[in-house]
């Protein structure tokens, strides 16, 4: 019995070491490209394909300076800012009024124009973009920012979607009448009451569709021929010659461009987990 | 403080019909209690009243004033639900101030308001909490602070005590009843737990699929049910129902397996109000705490004619009393005695039925005859 019990604890503890060493190796091919990546950046020209320990030798601040001034990089990246703010902002709007209406409200065809938004999501991006730039020409919008933001919120809105009307289902009906008996109308329950309590699947589309407008690259090249609308993944090019690519500059040009949606998701990284395990008590 | 009247009220879902042509006047300052069992249409009247569902027919009045197409926010009313519906992402002031706020007090009346409520239930203390950070009674005190601070016409509450553990619940059915005595507002509130209903209302309104049963004070309704339903639901445990049969000359009560003599004071009464019934089958109802073990009753309140002789199947021992479950051939009763009762699972035991207290119902309308 006694030898039992050994050798099980013995079993426990051999798969709890495989797991922490898949776990680990994990942890090191996520984070190995991440690491090197901030490490070229440091590194001069000559050091980038001569030293490949990820110490870099000296620490070459002056590459962000560079990336940041040469090639236009502050331009870029304010594009990308505005494009991610106004995409973000347009997807929460719309999404949580939708969801919201999805979720509580009776009109007719509800769930076949529900279904129709959830299709959406079984269309790659890329097989639309011919009808779109076809659609973006006829409205005279083509290679003007707000023609390149609406396609992208609404390449955003039925995942958002999706997800927030689960949230909204989840939340007591009780809730809401509570807050009508109390003097709220319907657009009132809404803000005061559903969207802040809607606020940790918010988090999470924040986070989703930041990444993806952030890194959104080729909707951007079918709409802008102007370079200056262009968003910083198309500015991340001009590091990449067709003979010679600059690393360290691309490489500090790339962790710029990281930092962002780094910093929005450790802002917001309680939410998310609330997002996915938590549930509304009143 | 106002008159709640529900004049023809019906309400229907598709071809069911939730409450059916409920009529029900509310006095000034009067706490009523809807009960019934699930699905009695109690907290659809309820919702009814307070405007979050519509009313198919007929019209409902507070303060005179007919509030059918009113919106809830515009009916003067307060709410508390069963699982209190409290904010989660406000503090226990701000979910008390709420109210106010969007009525646009001033922020001196809403914090002299507020702070008042808290006071007068005991949640100084919590007013920084948010609701997840309370215990349920605590939570329940909120949701009652909440309603008071609005100083409403009427105070609106669905089963507000069911989520509670037993002991609490008993501690603030008190409360309750006498917060709603201190405040004077015309209280509707609705239960399925006909203790909760007798004990805190001053009428009660007994309701089944969807229909008023009876409406009376509590004592009344439990004195003097007006059919076999009512009967069997308020009291506990219920009241026994034996298939009986009235003799012609209404002496007689034969229950099949044994006779009950009627006591000869009563012979006339029942002959008066039972003539349709002379001969005739009837439901007879009989409370368990009329049911008396003749070993420990005295000599001179005896009537032999009522004494039966039945087999103790179940002896359940309540620490005061004793509920004792008896058989005898197809008749089954429940005996509420005293915990000094000589009685022993198995045995036979002598008792005599109370039929100075009895009921007698109709067998097919179910409604009371006596």
């Amino acid at each position: 019995m006694k030898r039992d019990m050994h050798f099980m604890t013995k079993k426990i503890k051999f798969s709890r070491i495989l797991i922490h060493l898949f776990l680990i190796s994990y942890a090191i091919t996520c984070l190995f490209p991440l690491l090197w990546m901030i490490s070229t950046s440091l590194k001069s020209t000559s050091e980038v394909y001569t030293n490949k320990s990820l110490i870099p030798q000296s620490l070459n601040f002056e590459n962000y300076i560079k990336a940041w001034t040469e090639g236009n990089f502050s331009i870029y990246f304010t594009n990308s800012v505005i494009y991610t703010i106004s995409i973000v902002l347009g997807i929460v709007i719309v999404s949580t009024l939708a969801a919201y209406a999805f979720a509580r409200l009776n009109f007719p065809f509800k769930n076949i124009i529900y279904y129709a938004f959830l299709m959406m999501m079984l269309i790659p991006i890329p097989g639309a973009f011919v009808p779109l730039y076809v659609l973006l020409v006829k409205l005279g919008i083509q290679n003007t920012r707000i023609g390149y933001i609406l396609p992208m919120i609404n390449s955003g809105l039925s995942v958002s979607i999706f997800i927030l009307k689960e949230f909204f289902e989840q939340i007591p009906k009780e809730l809401e009448e509570s807050a009508v008996i109390d003097g709220c109308g319907k657009f009132q329950v809404y803000y005061k009451i559903m969207f802040p309590l809607a606020l940790p699947a918010i988090s999470t589309i924040v986070i989703f569709n930041a990444l993806s407008a952030w890194n959104e690259y080729i909707l951007a090249a079918v709409n802008f021929t102007d370079p200056n609308k262009m968003p910083v993944q198309q500015g991340l090019f001009i590091f990449q010659g067709q003979y010679f690519t600059r690393y360290e500059l691309l490489m500090a040009a790339t962790t710029i461009t990281t930092l962002p949606i780094i910093m929005i998701y450790l802002s917001m990284q309680k939410y998310i987990v609330r997002s996915l395990t938590g549930a509304i008590k009143g | 403080m106002a008159e709640v009247k529900l004049e023809n009220v019906t309400k229907k879902f598709g071809d069911v019909i939730a409450v059916n042509n409920v009529s029900l006047d509310i006095k000034d300052k009067e706490f009523i209690v809807l009960v019934g069992p699930s699905g009695c249409g109690k907290t659809t009247t309820l919702r009814m009243i307070a405007g979050l569902e519509e009313i198919t027919s007929g019209n409902i009045y507070i303060d005179g004033r007919i509030v059918n197409d009113v919106p809830p926010k515009d009916r003067d009313i307060a709410m508390v639900f069963q699982n209190y519906a409290l904010y989660p992402h406000m503090t226990v002031y701000d979910n008390m101030a709420f109210g106010l706020k969007l009525r646009k007090y001033p922020k001196s009346e809403i914090d002299r308001r507020v702070k008042a409520a808290a006071e007068m239930l005991g949640i100084e203390n919590l007013l920084k909490r948010k609701p997840k950070e309370l215990s349920g009674g605590q939570r329940q005190r909120v949701a009652l602070g909440r309603a008071i601070v609005r100083e409403p016409k009427v105070f609106l509450m669905d089963e507000p005590l069911s989520n509670l553990d037993a002991k609490l619940r008993v501690q603030m059915r008190a409360e309750l009843k006498k917060l709603q005595r201190t405040l004077g507002v015309t209280t509707i509130y609705v239960t399925h737990d006909q203790t909760e209903a007798m004990t805190m209302g001053d009428r009660i309104v007994v309701m089944k699929d969807g229909v008023v049963q009876q409406v009376d004070d509590p004592l009344t309704v439990y004195e003097k049910p007006n059919n076999v339903f009512v009967a069997g639901f308020i009291g506990s445990p219920p009241m026994n129902f034996i298939d009986a049969t009235l003799s012609e000359d209404a002496k007689i009560l034969d229950l099949g397996s044994f006779k009950l003599g009627i006591p000869s004071d009563m012979q006339s009464f029942v002959a008066e109000h039972a003539k349709n019934y002379l001969g005739k089958k009837v439901i007879l109802g009989v409370r368990p705490e009329h049911i008396y073990e003749v070993a420990l009753m005295k000599t001179e309140d005896l009537i032999p004619e009522a004494v039966a002789d039945l087999k103790v199947e179940v002896l359940e021992p309540m620490g005061t009393e004793v509920y004792l479950y008896l058989i005898n051939g197809p008749v089954s009763v429940v005996a509420r005695v005293s915990a000094e009762t000589r009685a022993r699972m198995g045995e036979n035991v002598k008792v005599m039925f109370d039929l100075r207290k009895m009921h007698l119902f109709d067998p097919v309308t179910q409604m009371a005859i006596i």
